[in-house]
């Protein structure tokens, strides 16, 4: 059992990705977008929202962060008559801004970390961003768990009283198996429940933007009335005949 | 060193854990939670173990009752060690069989956790739409608030009629305090008196409302059926909880006395809901988790009856569903697997479903509820429907509610949006009678002065000759007195008691202007209309004077307000010979040109009747009788200020100036030509801005549901998708596993694989069958959607671009900067001795 990591030559990799790099950004090409768009980064502790922190934070960091994130996206959805929208925009791209929740949980994600890439994150964006964050855990609890599983093993199928007699190593590693088991299924089943919500979150945008400009209707219906209330006197005197007399 | 990795193993396990706090309250944390509870009992719980024990002691295959909870639960996880239990269980059983055992509790496990699981998922996906758009105070109710908010913007009327499609009115009145904690502790003490299973049962029972279930509203709720008795899988569908310690009815019954003593101001109406907005924090400390208690009142039909009132439970967010019961009440397995039949209305024997849906009064108006669309008749059917389709609305005939007047498009002519009751003084109810002989003078209809309730009489001869002209004429004197004040004579008022001769001289002269102006539009109206019916044709002049509408009606004058009435007659009557005015009369009474018209046949049919004719007298009636003198000077009317209102009143002030507004003397703008109203003045340029606008077609019907072709299309994309031309017919779209072998390659190696990867698109061909349906469903979904939205919007836009319209020509008016004297009456002409 080792927790050492193999060394790779990144160096040799580092000229043609620069080159790369220079080529796309000379061609006005938006890295991040690809990536985000493309394949999934690989990913590792290192590179994870989780680096540095022990790992009995971890659970604590990534459902308080998810529940925060949904939270203010439910809230968001809820209170669209107090949210500065512009109606007559061309498209929901102003009435989905993103929470301030759930841009610090991408601005710790690959595919989010360029500025012009979060500039470009909507509160639509909320399933990738929470699922890119899941894996980003679950990556990281697998690289946790795998430096603490002996090679060739692939589970604790026996049980922690099996596993060399170290209960801290088998009850760490049930717990990561649980972390695991749990986090995937919480969090697909409420993306799935607000899908629906979503969905109609278009729907709900658009109702705000009809009433108000209804009730700007109903003002201008109201001193439309008004003016017509003179109607028949107006007439009057935009003629040259006139009304019998009131007076009998 | 060990105890110390034991006790920072399980620190690190109890910090993983408590990071999920134990009572959740936001979604994911109930999710969570509920994936956590999964994870525990990895799919078995007390009660499919009990399940499964009963079923191996009662299937006379097994017989074994002996095992413990612990090894059922290790016999569902196929776990080897329950084998020596197994062994032991009798001494015939031995431990080869233990594999069949394993293999049985494992598939019976996995079967009822399938179920389970299956269940939670349709649930979700059901909540995930249904939750957004829910009524209920304790959900997101943003949706349905934003609607009814929009609706009540634009609602026209007061809401006073008993049938109107604006919408449910609802109020909302919030309640807190003490008083309920105790009601609410009550249901939550008896929901926790049930087992999970029922308690679930429970508040989807009571969904709808307790009231609902006991059949104390007029809906009908589906009855238990035959199958679906207790001890039978679903046993808890059908139940009722009355009794303690679970008498949940009780609690609920109690909580609605509550709701009914709640005060409401001001007082229901027959067409308001209230419903019943808890403080949320209340609801939170005195209910279980995830549920929530809701109520709503309305106020008594006639008949003593309440039909929204209720009171019930559901769920803040619906996770579960009621799944089948395994267990029966004395712990004997149930194997269920039955299907009941569909649920049926006991006094009319049709099949039922979604009662409890409609009896929600929001839900109530949806498309799925709407009985009088689909029964009254009064929009035709849209004929033209293919077999093939569902039409889940088809009411759209268009103009078939349209309401037109003599002067276009009628508005608000059932919406009594003003608030304000009938007022005798400025307004009136015409009401004409038929009689035998209405003992007037010449036998000609008379109009009655009108009365301190308000009521003008109007008398008809039942075999009237000129029967329409006749009546259209009495409506004219009607329509002059409707804004007067009761007992006003008009022509006919008394000199002033006390005036000096020049005071009466002036008295009369005032008189008879008001003589030749009242009589004079009533005569020009008949004239008029005789005229557009072509019957002057025929009259022979004797003098070589026409006879036109304008020549008639100076020729009655000369009878009405000449010496006939001590009056010196109108200026312009006296000029004509009595040998035309002898000739108009005689003419006037040959039925060849006037016929008789039966009064009682006509009159029920006046204002419906498709007789042009006919039509304009009743659209007169309609116009006097409509209580619309909102722009009379100095009247005030008050609404509701809202856009439908506002609409009615403007309307109602351009059909009252180009109906019953008499802006020329003698002239009723009921007959008369575009060219006589003064907004036409060719030296003024533009018209007033008052083209009356046509609203667009506002009947939106919701696009039909077309299965038929959702399925051609999933067999045409199938076929595609192995590479079929589109039209070749599905039975031919199969993957031929015998395929490779119609086109050889050239090694046996090859053909091999090729044979093996056949068998590979078998296997995507039906996965893409599993995903096809789903994305046909919801391209069909989307279609529709996007198809009503389109007509929707357009129809929207429509409304608002005509308003738009008609503020826009208002806002151009420009007004003369001189007005033409008006002449007194002391400077009229003088008059011929």
């Amino acid at each position: 059992m080792s927790n050492v990591r193999p060394h790779r030559p990144y160096h040799l990799l580092l000229l043609p990705v620069l080159i790369l790099g220079l080529l796309l950004t000379a061609c006005g090409e938006d890295v991040a977008t690809n990536a985000r768009v493309g394949a999934l980064a690989p990913c590792s502790i290192d590179d994870s929202p989780f680096r540095g922190q022990a790992l009995s934070t971890w659970a604590g960091t990534y459902h308080a962060a998810v529940d925060r994130a949904i939270e203010a996206h439910l809230h968001s959805l809820d209170v669209t008559a107090t949210q500065k929208l512009r109606c007559e925009a061309p498209d929901y791209s102003v009435v989905t801004r993103p929470t301030a929740e759930l841009t610090a949980i991408a601005q710790t994600l690959d595919p989010w970390k360029s500025r012009a890439a979060r500039e470009r994150l909507s509160e639509a964006e909320l399933s990738p961003v929470l699922l890119e964050y899941l894996r980003t855990y679950e990556c990281a609890l697998l690289e946790k768990r795998d430096a603490l599983l002996p090679a060739g093993t692939g589970s604790l199928a026996g049980g922690p009283d099996s596993f060399y007699g170290n209960e801290e190593t088998s009850t760490t590693l049930l717990a990561i198996d649980r972390e695991l088991a749990i986090s995937r299924t919480a969090l697909e089943h409420t993306l799935l429940l607000l899908s629906g919500k979503n969905l109609l979150r278009p729907l709900a945008v658009e109702l705000e933007c009809l009433k108000r400009v209804s009730l700007d209707l109903r003002n201008a219906t109201g001193l439309f009335a008004q003016a017509a209330a003179c109607m028949p006197r107006i007439r009057d005197a935009r003629g040259s005949l006139r009304d019998l007399s009131v007076e009998p | 060193m060990k105890l110390f990795r034991l006790i920072s193993g399980t620190l690190l396990l109890s910090l993983l854990v408590s990071a999920v706090p134990v009572h959740a309250t936001t979604l994911y944390q109930q999710l969570l939670e509920d994936s956590q509870r999964a994870y525990e009992r990895r799919g078995v719980d007390a009660t499919m173990v009990d399940f499964m024990k009963a079923w191996f002691a009662e299937n006379p295959q097994w017989r074994i009752d002996r095992l413990t909870d612990e090894q059922i639960q290790q016999a569902l996880q196929k776990k080897i060690e329950v084998c020596g239990a197994f062994a032991q269980e009798s001494p015939q059983r031995q431990i080869s069989g233990c594999d069949q055992f394993l293999e049985v509790a494992g598939r019976l496990g996995a079967d009822t956790l399938r179920l389970e699981q299956l269940g939670s998922q349709l649930q979700r996906i059901a909540t995930s739409y249904e939750l957004p758009v829910s009524d209920l105070p304790g959900r997101s109710r943003q949706i349905s608030k934003d609607l009814r908010a929009i609706i009540k913007l634009w609602q026209a009327g007061t809401g006073s009629l008993a049938q109107h499609l604006s919408g449910a009115i609802i109020r909302e009145v919030r309640v807190d305090g003490e008083e309920w904690s105790h009601l609410l502790d009550d249901v939550k003490i008896r929901l926790g008196a049930l087992p999970d299973e029922e308690r679930t049962a429970a508040v989807w029972r009571y969904q709808y409302g307790v009231r609902y279930v006991d059949g104390r509203r007029p809906f009908t709720p589906p009855k238990r059926d035959v199958v679906s008795g207790r001890n039978t899988e679903r046993q808890y569908l059908f139940e009722r909880w009355r009794e303690d310690p679970s008498n949940i009815e009780g609690a609920l019954s109690a909580l609605f006395d509550q709701v009914l003593a709640v005060p409401i101001d001001p007082p229901l109406t027959s067409t308001e809901v209230a419903v019943i907005v808890f403080d949320d924090d209340v609801l939170n400390a005195h209910l279980p988790e995830n549920v929530l208690v809701w109520a709503r009142v309305d106020a008594p039909q006639p008949n003593g009856v309440r039909t929204f009132s209720d009171v019930g439970l559901q769920w803040r967010i619906p996770l579960h569903p009621s799944t089948p019961s395994l267990l029966t009440s004395t712990g004997a397995a149930i194997l269920g697997g039955t299907y009941p039949p569909p649920p049926t209305d006991p006094d009319t024997e049709r099949e039922i479903d979604g009662t409890g849906l409609c009896s929600d009064p929001v839900q109530a108006r949806g498309y799925l509820c709407r009985k009088p669309l689909r029964q009254d008749g009064q929009c035709p059917v849209v004929d033209g429907g293919r077999a093939s389709e569902i039409r889940l609305t088809w009411c759209a005939q268009s103009g078939s509610t349209l309401r037109t007047t003599v002067s276009g498009p009628d508005v608000c002519r059932e919406v009594n949006f003003r608030e304000e009751a009938f007022d005798p003084q400025r307004q009136c109810v015409v009401d004409i009678q038929c009689e035998p002989n209405c003992q007037v003078p010449n036998g000609e209809g008379s109009t009655s002065l009108k009365q301190q309730d308000g009521k003008i009489h109007i008398c008809m001869e039942e075999d009237e000759q000129g029967f329409d002209g006749q009546l259209f004429r009495e409506l004219h004197y009607a329509q002059q007195e409707c804004s007067r004040p009761p007992e006003w004579k008009g022509y006919l008022a008394p000199v002033p008691p006390g005036a000096n001769p020049a005071e009466q001289a002036l008295h009369e002269q005032k008189m008879i202007a008001l003589c030749c102006a009242m009589e004079g539009e009533a005569a020009r109206a008949q004239g008029d209309f005789y005229a557009s019916q072509h019957r002057f044709d025929a009259f022979v002049s004797p003098d070589g004077t026409p006879l036109n509408a304008e020549t008639w009606a100076e020729s009655v004058l000369d009878d009405l307000c000449g010496d006939l009435d001590n009056f010196r007659g109108c200026p312009k009557a006296r000029t004509y010979s009595r040998a035309f005015n002898d000739a108009v009369e005689a003419f006037a009474g040959d039925e060849r040109h006037f016929p008789v018209g039966h009064c009682s046949q006509i009159l029920p049919t006046l204002t419906t009747t498709s007789s042009p004719d006919f039509r304009i007298v009743g659209d007169f009636l309609t116009a006097v009788n409509r209580h619309s003198d909102v722009c009379t000077p100095g009247t005030v009317s008050t609404y509701k200020n809202r856009i439908g209102n506002n609409l009615c009143f403007s309307g109602q002030c351009i059909e009252d100036s180009l109906e019953l507004h008499r802006v020329l003397g003698g002239r009723s703008p009921a007959t008369v030509q575009d060219e006589a109203f003064p907004f036409e003045d060719p030296l003024q340029g533009k018209a007033l801005g008052l083209s009356v606008a046509l609203p667009p077609e506002t009947t939106i019907h919701l696009p039909s549901y077309n299965p038929l072709r959702v399925v051609r299309a999933m067999e045409t994309a199938m076929c595609q998708t192995l590479g079929m031309p589109p039209l070749t017919p599905p039975m031919l779209c199969v993957v031929g596993s015998k395929r490779r072998l119609g086109s050889l390659l050239p090694s046996y190696m090859e053909n091999v694989v090729n044979m093996a990867v056949n068998a590979a698109n078998e296997g995507d061909v039906t996965a893409r069958e599993r995903v096809l349906p789903m994305g046909f469903g919801w391209r069909i979904g989307t279609e529709m959607y996007a198809t009503f939205l389109q007509q929707a919007s357009k129809r929207l836009a429509g409304v608002v671009r005509a308003t738009a319209t008609l503020l826009q020509q208002f806002s151009q008016v420009k007004f003369p900067s001189a007005m033409c004297p008006i002449a007194p009456p002391s400077a009229l002409p003088p008059l011929a001795p």
